[in-house]
């Protein structure tokens, strides 16, 4: 099933065009990575997903056209997470935070305790419940502020550059949490100039205003001219793979599948 | 960053820090009605003594006090020195704003501040003012960090305070530059809001009200009509 259908969506602030005849899909319970440089309507997209921004063209949800949601229903079926944390956690405390989406959806108190708890074991953040967000680092916000989309339990997530400024080991854990997301059902699509995520999804899409490409990672990741003309590059293990002549991996397993193949 | 105001001990104990934060607020508001309307001196030198009683019961640091509350009553002091000169009688208007100045800070320096919010709205706060109070203390600090980033960054740049028009231009756009990035962040802030399903403020606590906070309330009730009695009988004699 379709979790997401775009087709034509144009976009503009005021006389500004952002967004050309955007069309594309999203499989339930797949990842797609949307890469693109700065500027290239990344940002724009997602928020005309949520609804919150209106453009021309249609766009459909498990479906149904996002006209004919309401607001609830929307926040149930789709979450984005904000490019910079600030902008997300609004709440004096991170317990405020995670639980304010949740009193929205009019659960009672002992489910709201229960998922913020789920969310917070599963981010491994106990120890922050009762802080306030201006004593957190910016990696503790980040997390913060996915969590709090997360424990909503949308059916679509949609990641506005997750990985951005995480060291490396909150950057892994993150990735193994989005991984088990998505075990567990959830369809997501993640903005991003981290073009290593490429290879953790399924597919890739390049965005430049307009859609230059879509498909499979090694499909789009071996096209370096492409990638180049659009302001990115290809991850470092795919340059490699072809600068040996191999062809690009799909991902890391594939990648040592074929680097075993080629050794022996 | 590690910003600390007024609630830097509310994880203290004492018998103000136990009340209930509702109970609390309410209790030494009803004081602090009583005293701004007192009228004679004694009344006004008990109910100093009253909030300087209750300020020693919560245990905070005095040095931690005196530094919160050192501008609030150098403010007092110059208000008081200028009534002086304009013939008023000084010193009722410096008791009274001194211990209604110690109330407060009782009030917000027992419990932490996002507790104090939520407390202030089951008192009856209105929601929208709340909501404005708690984005006031969210973004205070964001602000503040935003505010030394640009500052630094002049640094870098060799920029030197001084007193001249081109410092008073800089100062112009950096102040402008604020301003704009925390209109577009409340731009994204509402966006984010809407987001997650936000159709109006909706508070979860678990404040419980007990004898002991009762008790608190009604003995607040009877000193700030035993101040007035006082006030009264003192003034016909
Ligand atoms: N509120 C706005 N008003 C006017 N123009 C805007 C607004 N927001 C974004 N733009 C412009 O729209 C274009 C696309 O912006 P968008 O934020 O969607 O890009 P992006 O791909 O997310 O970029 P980045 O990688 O830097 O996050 C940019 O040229 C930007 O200047
Ligand atoms: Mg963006």
């Amino acid at each position: 099933m379709l979790a997401l259908e775009v087709s034509n969506l144009n976009f503009s602030y005021e006389d500004k065009r952002v967004l050309e005849d955007v069309t594309f899909d999203v499989r339930e319970g797949e990842i797609l990575t949307v890469i693109g440089p700065n500027g290239a309507g990344k940002t724009t997209l997602f928020l005309n997903l949520t609804g919150v921004l209106k453009g021309e063209g249609v766009i459909r949800l498990f479906g149904r056209s996002i006209d004919d949601f309401d607001r609830r229903e929307l926040v149930e079926t789709i979450g984005m997470v904000f490019q910079n944390p600030d902008d997300q956690l609004f709440m004096p405390t991170v317990f405020d935070d995670l639980s304010f989406g949740l009193i929205n959806l009019g659960l009672d108190k002992d489910e709201i305790v229960d998922r913020v708890n789920w969310v917070l074991s599963k981010f491994r953040l106990e120890e922050i419940r009762d802080q306030y967000p201006h004593h957190l680092s910016f990696g503790e916000k980040k997390k913060v502020a996915i969590a709090s989309v997360v424990c909503m339990k949308p059916r679509i997530l949609l990641l506005d550059e997750p990985t951005a400024n995480l060291d490396p080991i909150s950057r892994r854990d993150l990735i193994e949490t989005i991984l088990k997301l998505v075990d567990e059902g959830m369809t997501i699509v993640i903005a991003t100039h981290d073009v290593d995520l490429a290879l953790y999804s399924n597919r890739v899409m390049i965005l430049n205003g307009r859609v230059i490409d879509i498909g499979e990672p090694d499909e789009i990741l071996s096209d370096l001219d492409k990638l180049k003309k659009n302001g990115l590059d290809a991850p470092q293990i795919v340059k490699l793979f072809l600068s040996l002549g191999l062809q690009a991996p799909r991902s890391f397993d594939d990648a040592v599948k074929i680097l075993k193949r080629f050794l022996s | 960053m590690r910003h600390h105001l007024i609630d830097r001990y509310s994880h203290l104990e004492s018998p103000i820090h136990k009340l209930d934060p509702r109970a609390k607020l309410l209790g030494i508001f009803i004081l602090l009605f009583s005293t701004v309307l007192l009228r004679d001196l004694t009344s006004c030198l008990l109910s100093l003594t009253i909030s300087i009683s209750l300020l020693l019961m919560t245990r905070i640091p005095l040095r931690f006090v005196f530094e919160q509350l050192k501008y609030g009553l150098i403010f007092i002091f110059a208000i008081s020195i200028t009534m002086f000169i304009f013939g008023h009688e000084p010193f009722k208007v410096f008791l009274r704003a001194t211990s209604a100045l110690i109330l407060i800070f009782v009030a917000f320096s027992t419990s932490r501040f996002d507790v104090s919010i939520k407390a202030l709205n089951g008192i009856g706060f209105p929601n929208i003012l709340t909501q404005i109070l708690m984005f006031t203390y969210r973004y205070i600090f964001v602000l503040a960090e935003e505010y030394e980033k640009l500052s630094t960054s002049l640094k870098l740049k060799n920029f030197e305070w001084k007193t001249s028009k081109r410092t008073l231009e800089t100062v112009g756009k950096l102040i402008a530059t604020l301003f704009i990035r925390s209109y577009e962040r409340s731009e994204n802030v509402y966006k984010a809001m809407i987001m997650r399903g936000y159709t109006g403020l909706n508070l979860m606590t678990d404040f419980k009200m007990g004898k002991y906070d009762l008790l608190f309330v009604a003995t607040t009730l009877y000193l700030a009509i035993a101040l007035h009695i006082c006030s009264l009988w003192r003034f016909q004699i």
